[in-house]
């Protein structure tokens, strides 16, 4: 990529993964406190609120956070699959992208009970719970991955030591 | 995150002290979670509860004791 094109990428994943652990941290106060309130107005906002942040605002995040550290990557000599600490900081993304893609059901379904007949009974307790156990697991990987990228710790994959051996690809 | 001004060296042949590191904590934790679900001790819950999602569960309805509990 030429460097205005790579600077650009570059801005935009920053935005995006840095945007990303930003409403996650908003959506795990959310989560704990409709769990810790009994106000039933807190707890009807909060679920709509958590919905409406996860569809709109945190699944479009992690998506273009991962398409753009794709193409980043893919762009410069770094590589995928080269360097430790890429390949390490995708796994987590990756990982906690299907994870909150499949925290999608339960997020919803809460939304729905909550404007519908209530959170009554143990199985909504769980689902209440397991959002806040979700959210803040995810936070501490956004937050592996985010320091993964600024520290860069050193170490070629044995992939990243064949490509270093065979030279610059022409 | 890519930085492009690229990587400056990629240090000693083999896998590195901290990958080592990171691979035994996380093999600690997918032991640990999978300890809680043979125990018990994690409920129902686990990787396969989201394969059927709460939308299968009915609510309880809110009850006489209001909408929470």
């Amino acid at each position: 990529m030429r460097p205005g094109v790579r600077k650009a990428a570059l801005v935009a994943h920053v935005c995006m993964s840095v945007g990303w652990l930003g409403a996650v941290a908003v959506f795990l106060a959310l989560a704990v406190s409709a769990l810790g309130s009994r106000d039933e107005v807190i707890v009807r906002a909060g679920y709509v609120a958590m919905d409406v942040a996860t569809r709109y605002v945190i699944v479009p995040l992690a998506i273009a956070a991962l398409a753009t550290g794709l193409l980043s990557s893919l762009g410069t000599t770094w590589g995928l699959v080269r360097h430790w600490w890429v390949l390490i900081k995708l796994a987590l993304i990756v990982v906690a992208t299907a994870v909150l893609l499949a925290q999608l059901g339960p997020i919803g379904a809460l939304a729905d009970a909550v404007t519908g007949a209530g959170l009554a009974g143990e199985q909504w307790r769980r689902a209440r719970v397991s959002l806040v156990v979700h959210s803040g697991g995810g936070l501490l990987v956004l937050f592996a991955a985010t320091v993964l990228a600024v520290y860069k710790p050193r170490g070629l994959t044995r992939y990243g030591h064949r490509r270093t051996a065979r030279g610059p690809r022409r | 995150m890519a930085d492009p001004d690229g990587p400056s060296s990629g240090g000693e042949p083999g896998v590195p002290r901290w990958v080592k590191v990171i691979g035994v904590v996380v093999a600690t934790l997918i032991a640990l979670v999978v300890l809680a679900q043979v125990t018990g001790l994690a409920g129902d819950h686990g990787p396969g509860r989201h394969l059927g999602g709460l939308g299968a569960v009915a609510p309880g309805g809110s009850g006489p004791g209001g909408f929470l509990w």
